[in-house]
């Protein structure tokens, strides 16, 4: 069990920690085009040469020719670790050029091939996956923030609140979310900087998704106010805010907790959805539903089988963060017992 | 068994006050019409400093709302209730929560009235956090009161989950001192502790009533317990005063056909105890 | 009766909701169809401006939405400015299709998902049991849109099945049946994608009910008359554990229709989901409006198909047993 727990905790910190240092750890300013190496396959980390073994692996450049690349073996091009390469700005704001590893010019190293325009896949996975999760880190705190305050107004006032607000709720619930994103997306303005793109595929996704938190606070708060202990706290003249934040906040909070690691990546799958249509994060910057909308041409999606990273980079996160919530929900239930 | 006071014939002002009390409540709704249940109607009676009423009755006959609306966890709907020369019956909770130091309610259950996340120095300064006291003045205070209660001050830091019943019910009357209040009111504060805690308990509140001369109103079902607390008894039946005088008079003559009842169901409940001879209540 | 009456009224207020709820996004919309023709130098300002008037977007929002309640009640629901036709017989030349997914995908969902489910808990903590639920909470946890991806990227890369559109080009001098056959094999993937997200959720509900109702002391005396293990857990234990299943039913339409949307984009299969796409990508308000209305629609209608099929298998709610107001 304890294990179990370290090593989910080792995951989603390792996760988060790459992403949040996505420039250090990828080798390739994400922006940065390369007419002449197009859907380039995966770099290949080689530890053998004609002479001998290495212990630091080396790669070859990729060569065009008449059926496609090849590796051009006359130089071999080492990897060098925590080397200087394109500047970046750590956590947006840190002028750096330090990377985890590169090669020397004019060699490139792409883990995970290039894309079209000859960009490092790798080194996109990582900063579409900063906008991508970040997406949805803010969103569920906007839902989970939004259904929360409703949820304890509903749930503490009763009557007629309580009914008007579970009555919208209803409505938010009564409509298959994908067809509710796109009819409020629709209305929004369609080409926008990225950083307000952003900020608003945050706010459509969060005002969207703060039905079911709400309902579900709702419930607890409706079974909390009941208790002796609320009761006698306002016997002693506490308001209700003071009720709310002490008693009744404390109680929602494991509840939260869980739904959080619930919706972060439901949300996230909805950021990429919209970028997958076309609707959410446009090029240049990088989210893994705008990558991944590249593979709706049927030719792409049959040759260029490294062009799916972004979908197993999804795959990777949403398990995390699927467990997290298993952990979470089983962990709240047994201390409630 | 009886106390020191003779009883309802004290002179000067009352501390507690109430005069025509009543209370409706909505029982749901039918197309619209709300649907009114009369809980407690026009009910009159005043304790003075020192001295403890007694709410008695079958369940159901308005002793709970009575406490309620007197510790204004209800508003009721008419009726004056004069605390300490103000009436509170009418007043908003901003302008109540200055007096709400004055009257303090202990609850049945003393597990449920505390939230089991709390220490016991959180849950004895709660009721001075709220009135805004400093954080060196409600230390002091919760010290002094977990002594008066008979708990040792070292246990303040533990959970509440972590005290026994009895235990429990110390801390909540702890709580309620916390204050210095003038008047308590004890809703059912000893029916869920076995006779022995009780017993224990209802020593602690007599020795604390002499100490500060706190006014108490008692709610019960117990008569003798009641017997044993109360200088005035007041019958309830279907939320009215139906009999009303100083205790022993009343249980020596009971006059209401309700009173009778309730008495007499007390006795059989007694002699059926004493048949068990020793089996646990 | 009357439970059904009071479902039917709710499901009005709702829709009437939804339709308010839509007009107010309207009005948060800074943009509009016309924005995108303004920057055509070829359309003078007088144009676009005549054209709004015609479309009644210069008109304040209560007299658009009166208006688009009129249109409503004549079964037009507004007017599609890239069409240049009313919204609703464009959405059901397209909501057919989708229906005929979704129906399909639902059916198939709880063909598979019923007998894998009780399955599942009458041999709990076993090997099938194990690999069941570990398939399932991975399917649940996996987008839907990866799940799209990955299988079509595996079908079109083998050639496995016919993808995109609903009939191949040539389909004029087809038979009836060879129609028929085309359709079926282009709709398999879409269906196997809305299943496989579904019925993952459906199958876990389901099992853990079933592991609840497996417990009740009925069930044990049922056991302990000498019930066979089949008879017992498809007459006796399913039924009960249904319920909460049943209800899960408008629950996985919203699922249902939510992927389809995406489903169809990614096929290419021609239901609402491009229609609706396309109508967002070029700010075609009311066919958006009319889209969702749809949407709204149908699961309401599921939701009250929910309600009729747990009316006919819980007693309970028929004697109103449950009705806590």
């Amino acid at each position: 069990m304890r294990a179990k727990t370290a090593s989910l905790i080792v995951a989603l910190v390792g996760l988060h920690l790459t992403l949040l240092l996505a420039g250090f750890v990828a080798p390739c300013d994400p922006g940065a085009q390369d007419r002449d190496l197009p859907y380039a396959p995966p770099t290949r980390l080689h530890f053998v040469d004609a002479s001998s073994w290495h212990l630091r692996p080396f790669v070859y450049r990729w060569s065009a020719g008449p059926d496609g690349y090849f590796e051009n073996k006359r130089q071999s091009f080492p990897v060098h670790f925590l080397t200087g390469g394109p500047a970046y700005k750590l956590l947006g704001i840190f002028e750096a050029k330090w990377h985890l590893f590169g090669v020397d010019e004019p060699a490139r190293i792409a883990l995970l091939g290039t894309d079209g325009f000859g960009r490092d896949e790798f080194s996109r996975v990582l900063s579409g996956g900063q906008i991508s999760v970040a997406a949805g880190i803010a969103a569920t705190l906007l839902a989970l923030l939004a259904g929360s305050i409703f949820g304890i107004v509903a749930g503490y006032y009763g009557r007629l609140t309580d009914e008007s607000l579970m009555g919208a709720t209803e409505l938010f619930l009564s409509l298959p979310w994908l067809y509710f994103l796109l009819g409020v997306r629709a209305f929004l303005p369609l080409h926008l900087s990225p950083a307000r793109t952003f900020l608003l595929l945050t706010c459509v996704i969060g005002l969207i998704g703060w039905a079911r938190p709400a309902r579900l606070v709702r419930g607890i708060v409706l079974s909390a106010r009941s208790r002796n202990y609320v009761l006698a706290a306002r016997s002693f003249g506490g308001s209700d805010v003071y009720l709310m934040w002490r008693h009744i906040l404390p109680e929602v909070l494991g509840l939260l907790l869980t739904q959080a690691a619930l919706l972060v990546p439901r949300y996230i799958a909805a950021e990429v959805t919209l970028s997958f249509f076309g609707l959410g994060v446009n090029e240049p910057v990088a989210s893994w539903g705008n990558m991944l909308s590249t593979l709706q041409q049927y030719s792409v999606l049959v040759s260029y089988a490294w062009l799916l990273a972004p979908a197993a980079a999804m795959v990777v996160t949403s398990v995390i963060y699927s467990i997290l919530a298993d952990t979470l929900h089983s962990r709240l239930e047994f201390r409630s017992t | 068994m009886a106390s020191n006071f003779p009883g309802s014939e004290r002179q000067g002002h009352p501390l507690l006050h109430v005069q025509k009390l009543s209370k409706h409540y909505v029982r749901g709704r039918e197309w619209g019409k709300s649907v009114a249940v009369t809980a407690v109607c026009d009910v009159d009676f005043e304790i003075h400093a020192g001295q403890t009423l007694a709410l008695v009755g079958a369940s159901g006959a308005g002793k709970s709302t009575v406490a309620r609306c007197v510790a204004r966890l209800e508003r009721p709907d008419s009726g004056e209730i004069w605390l300490d020369g103000t009436d509170i019956a009418r007043l908003n909770s901003r302008d109540l929560l200055p007096i709400r130091s004055n009257i303090q309610m202990i609850f049945q259950d003393a597990e449920t009235s505390m939230n089991p996340r709390f220490s016991a120095a959180e849950v004895i300064e709660e009721p001075l956090q709220i009135q805004g006291a400093s954080r060196s003045e409600r230390r002091d205070i919760a010290t002094a009161v977990m002594r008066e209660v008979g708990l040792p001050a070292e246990w303040l830091k533990r959970p509440v989950l972590e005290f026994s019943g009895g235990q429990q019910q110390r801390l909540a009357i702890a709580r309620a001192l916390s204050t210095r209040p003038k008047m308590l009111v004890l809703d059912e504060a000893l029916s869920s502790l076995d006779l022995s805690t009780q017993a224990q308990i209802a020593n602690l509140l007599l020795d604390l009533q002499s100490a500060h001369s706190m006014a108490y109103l008692l709610i019960s079902h117990d008569l003798t317990l009641v017997a044993r607390m109360a200088d005035v008894l007041s019958v309830m039946s279907d939320g009215r005063i139906v009999e009303m005088g100083a205790t022993q008079q009343v249980i020596a003559d009971p006059k209401h056909a309700q009173t009778q009842r309730l008495l007499a169901s007390a006795r059989a409940a007694e002699s059926k105890f004493d048949l068990a001879s020793g089996a646990s209540a | 009766m009357s439970y059904l009456g009071r479902r039917l009224i709710r499901a009005a207020f709702l829709l009437v909701g939804v339709s308010i709820l839509c007009f107010l996004f309207t009005e948060m919309a800074p943009g509009s169809f016309f924005d995108e023709m303004r920057l055509n130098p070829q359309i003078s300002p007088e144009t676009i401006s005549s054209l709004r008037s015609r479309y009644g977007l210069d008109q304040s929002l209560v007299v658009r939405y009166g208006r688009w309640l009129r249109s409503a009640l004549h079964a037009d629901f507004g007017y599609s400015i890239a069409y240049n036709a009313p919204v609703a017989p464009l959405l059901w030349s397209r909501a057919k299709n989708t229906l005929l997914l979704a129906t399909t995908g639902m059916l198939l969902t709880w063909l598979v998902s019923i007998p894998l489910g009780v399955w599942a808990a009458a041999r709990s903590g076993r090997m099938l049991d194990k690999s069941v639920r570990v398939a399932s909470s991975l399917l649940v946890s996996i987008p839907e849109v990866v799940i799209a991806v990955a299988l079509l990227a595996i079908v079109v890369r083998w050639r496995v099945l016919p993808v995109g559109g609903m009939t191949s080009m040539d389909d004029e001098g087809l038979s009836q049946w060879a129609r028929l056959q085309e359709i079926a094999s282009r709709m398999l993937l879409p269906t196997i994608i809305l299943t496989l997200g579904e019925s993952a959720i459906i199958v876990r509900h389901l099992r853990a009910s079933v592991l609840e109702v497996l417990d009740t002391p009925f069930v044990q005396a049922a056991r302990g008359l000498g019930i066979g293990r089949m008879r017992l857990l498809f007459r006796h234990v399913l039924p009960v554990a249904a319920s909460p299943a049943i209800s899960l039913l408008g629950f996985s339409l919203a699922g249902l229709l939510s992927g389809s949307l995406l489903v169809e984009v990614i096929c290419g299969w021609p239901g609402l989901g491009p229609l609706i796409l396309d109508a967002t990508l070029s700010r075609d308000f009311y066919l958006v409006i009319g889209g969702i209305m749809l949407s709204a629609l149908f699961m309401v209608g599921g939701n009250l198909v929910a309600d009729i099929m747990l009316l006919a298998c819980d007693p309970r709610i028929r004697t109103g047993a449950l009705d806590a107001r």
